[in-house]
């Protein structure tokens, strides 16, 4: 008699669970990620138990430390421990890129005690292709977050000065939700220096079809004036 | 029926008395609080990271001091019972074996709820101290003035009521593995090797969802290895299901509904556990 | 089956194995008993003869490998069966920090027991087993006297028809003897059963209504205190006031009469008397 009790408690406990496995949301944070990947978060997660977010965040504490002492090398491990134990916080990936290709850069590139202009030249490059490559792993974790893409084209327009690559970064971080409307009108600009005034053209009126009661109307219609007057006064392109 | 609540009210709350007289609450309680006053020590740069940091150093404290305390706690509780031969004088009157466990899960439920209690109530006295010491360093800061409405936004995250839900994720997460630790103490003799296993279940509870799906999508694998990895999955936890706490310290504000899985899962789990360890105790036997 | 039997053993066989050793140890063999209603059995035997093994066999801690127990017909180990036994262990397995009569109230609420039930069976209980006195102090300051009383008052919360009580005198002055007898004596006039063990020969005399004698796990004597004790033919005289000479021509007088042994010793009283008498 217990024993059925018992047994029927177990099918029940194992249905219901079941149940519950099956309906369970895939978690959003990993759902993109590679088995391999997924399995080394799970893996701290476990080791770590709730201490994992604040391991993270001790790391980032020492960021901000390092950024304040000018240790670059040190404030780039603590951005990769930070970014390894949580890399679903936005916060590390996205901060972490700034410190890198822009304090850590413009440091070096401003660095008086390093007489020879060729190597600061060559370390300010090497710190923003290091955030460069961050944020591109960032967007490995959030690839339908607006933010990493907004800043990843950003560093590609101001730190690499290439304009394509920002251009298709500034264009996918708009699609997304919660982008700000600036985000689109930064892709224009982006395109403007590629030096396509038929694309660039093409763009902007697209942009006014797709969504035609932006709050920037107003904004890109005056653009697209001043672009047109541009190009009727140069007499070697056709108009489109 | 009144009968069953009195004799499972009675031994919850010999349970309860039992472990507030015990050290091993306060040796667990008491560095919890102290490790979360030190909370001020703390100073980030920016707001966002500094709320962060708080949210995510009073939930870590919580959750592994609450993880000690359910697993310890449970498995002290049974194996004292056992030592000092209380069990002989308590399952000696007209009460079921099942009557017993349920108990004990509860009276530890108790204890656990106090205990976060008292942590929730602390972390946010410290946020309260957080806020205005912040605060006042910000207005005093004459180079970078703060716009009002940045500063009701930086109250309005630290203040978010979903924290509270977070909370209570947590507190289902640790009743799952007291759920588990009273499982294993039926069948083991030291409090030692129940403390041990559990432990090992919640590492692999995180590890398991992923790692089941590794192994079902793999190809070399034979077709035995994959009945033991589905059937072993059918037992062990799955903890991804409490990972919504951690998405709630990043900053999502999800409504109630957001409970239904973890609640759902935690009560499932529990049934066939008392199930399967009712069936253990009853075979059980007490010489 | 008879269920007007208080107890029902039938053939029971009880091991204990070792852990890490196959070699089992047989506590208890071919053990069988009946008692009825109102009857009070003393369990004799040495130490490890198996008689807390018998108990934990009745309250169902242990499973007979063999044979069969029924309480009021039900099957040992059952809740049902449970509660109609009340348990005296032999060394206090409760939990020290309670009072006397958390207790009695815990043990109660354990049973099933409402606030209302338990407020009328408290006070009976505490006058029986005499502990008003000190009910309100914790255990662990208690002397293994009154734990005792407690430990009695515990058994009785429930109102069990079947009582065992695992060695109650053990340990106890004589005062606190005859307060272990005088309720068993009170609880058997209430129509309750109730097995006991001892050791004590002496202390089981004047309660017992029936004996057994349990030897290594078997059972070697059983029976009532009557048939057991009494020797049709040998008979103890008394005398006062009689001098040495005269002692020995009665004595003469005796094997006269064709007696084939006599023996005339002085009366001494009995240290326990002694005892008694100095402590009362
Ligand atoms: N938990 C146990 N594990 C193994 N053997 C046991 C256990 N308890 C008792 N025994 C053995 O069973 C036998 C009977 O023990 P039991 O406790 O029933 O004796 P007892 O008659 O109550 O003795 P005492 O008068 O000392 O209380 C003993 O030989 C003892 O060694
Ligand atoms: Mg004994």
């Amino acid at each position: 008699m217990k024993i059925v009790f018992c047994l029927l408690l177990l099918i029940l406990g194992f249905w219901g669970k079941r149940f519950f496995e099956e309906i369970k949301p895939q978690p959003e944070l990993n759902a993109y990620l590679p088995l391999g990947k997924r399995f080394e978060q799970q893996l701290i997660r476990g080791v770590l138990g709730g201490w994992r977010p604040v391991v993270a965040d001790i790391a980032w504490l020492r960021v901000t430390t390092s950024w304040e002492n000018r240790q670059w090398n040190r404030l780039y491990e603590n951005v990769r421990i930070a970014t390894r134990t949580q890399p679903e916080s936005l916060l590390f990936w996205d901060m972490g890129a700034w410190h890198l290709a822009w304090n850590a850069s413009l440091a070096e590139r401003n660095n008086r005690l390093e007489a020879r202009i060729e190597v600061r030249k060559e370390k300010e490059l090497y710190w923003a292709e290091k955030g460069k490559n961050l944020l591109e792993e960032g967007t490995i974790y959030h690839p339908t977050h607006f933010k990493l893409w907004l800043q990843l084209g950003l560093l590609h327009q101001e730190r690499r000065h290439d304009y394509v690559s920002a251009y298709e970064c500034f264009l996918k971080s708009s699609q997304f939700n919660g982008a700000p409307s600036y985000v689109a009108r930064m892709a224009g600009y982006a395109l403007e220096k590629q030096g396509d005034p038929a694309a660039v053209l093409n763009y902007w009126e697209k942009l006014l079809e797709k969504s035609p009661d932006r709050p920037d109307r107003g904004l890109i219609e005056k653009r697209l004036l001043k672009l047109k007057k541009e190009t009727t006064l140069d007499p070697l392109k056709p108009i489109p | 029926m009144s009968a069953l609540y009195l004799r499972l009210s009675t031994l919850t709350g010999l349970t309860v008395r039992d472990l507030l007289r015990q050290n091993v609450l306060y040796l667990i309680l008491i560095p919890a609080a102290l490790t979360l006053l030190t909370l001020p020590l703390f100073t980030a740069l920016t707001f966002e990271e500094q709320i962060k940091f708080m949210r995510d150093f009073c939930y870590g404290t919580m959750s592994i001091f609450g993880l000690f305390l359910a697993i310890i706690a449970t498995a002290q509780s049974l194996s004292n019972d056992l030592e000092q031969k209380t069990i002989f004088t308590i399952l000696a009157k007209p009460l079921n074996r099942w009557e017993y466990l349920v108990s004990k899960g509860m009276g530890i439920g108790l204890i656990l709820f106090f205990a976060l209690t008292i942590l929730t109530v602390l972390s946010a006295g410290l946020f309260a101290y957080q806020e205005k010491s912040l605060l006042e360093a910000a207005i005093g800061n004459a180079t970078h003035p703060l716009s009002s409405q940045e500063l009701q936004r930086f109250s309005d995250q630290l203040w978010s009521p979903a924290l509270l839900m977070a909370v209570l994720i947590l507190y289902l997460k640790l009743i799952l593995m007291v759920g588990f630790t009273l499982l294993f103490s039926t069948v083991a003799s030291s409090s030692l090797f129940t403390i041990f296993t559990s432990l090992m279940i919640y590492l692999i509870g995180h590890l398991q969802s992923t790692a089941r799906e590794w192994v079902m999508g793999s190809e070399g694998l034979s077709v035995g290895m994959k009945w033991v990895v589905g059937l072993l999955s059918v037992i062990l936890p799955d903890m991804s299901f409490y990972e919504g706490a951690e998405r709630i310290l990043l900053g999502a504000t999800p409504g109630l509904s957001y409970l239904i899985p973890p609640l759902g899962y935690t009560f499932f789990n529990l049934l066939w556990i008392l199930g399967l360890s009712t069936w253990i105790f009853e075979s059980r036997e007490f010489r | 089956m008879n269920s007007s039997l208080s107890l029902q053993i039938r053939n029971v066989q009880a091991r204990y194995s070792l852990a890490w050793n196959r070699k089992a140890m047989v506590a208890l063999d071919d053990f069988s008993l009946d008692l009825k209603a109102g009857e009070i059995f003393a369990l004799l035997g040495p130490n490890g003869s198996g008689k807390t093994t018998l108990f934990k066999l009745i309250l169902g801690f242990l499973k007979p490998k063999q044979g069969s127990i029924l309480i009021q017909g039900e099957k040992a180990g059952t809740r049902k069966a449970r509660a109609q036994v009340g348990y005296l262990p032999e060394n206090p397995y409760f939990p020290k920090y309670l009072t006397g009569r958390e207790i009695l109230e815990t043990y109660g609420g354990l049973s099933g027991l409402s606030r209302g039930v338990l407020k009328d069976r408290l006070e009976p209980i505490l006058e029986l087993t005499q502990m008003s006195s000190f009910a309100e102090k914790p255990l662990h300051t208690y002397s293994k006297g009154m734990i005792q009383r407690v430990s009695l008052g515990q058994a009785l919360i429930h109102d069990p028809q079947l009582l065992l009580f695992d060695e109650p005198t053990t340990g106890l002055d004589p005062q606190g003897v005859d307060l272990m007898k005088e309720a068993m004596k009170k609880l058997r006039s209430l129509g309750k059963t109730i097995l006991f063990t001892s050791h004590l020969l002496e202390q089981v005399e004047t309660v017992a209504d029936r004996i057994a004698i349990l030897y290594q796990g078997k059972k070697l004597v059983e029976g009532s205190m009557n048939e057991l004790l009494k020797e049709n033919d040998a008979a103890t005289i008394q005398v006062k006031g009689l001098s040495e000479e005269q002692l020995s021509g009665v004595k003469g007088a005796l094997y006269d009469f064709g007696a084939s042994a006599v023996e005339v010793t002085p009366r001494s009283g009995s240290l326990e008397n002694l005892f008694r008498r100095y402590t009362k």
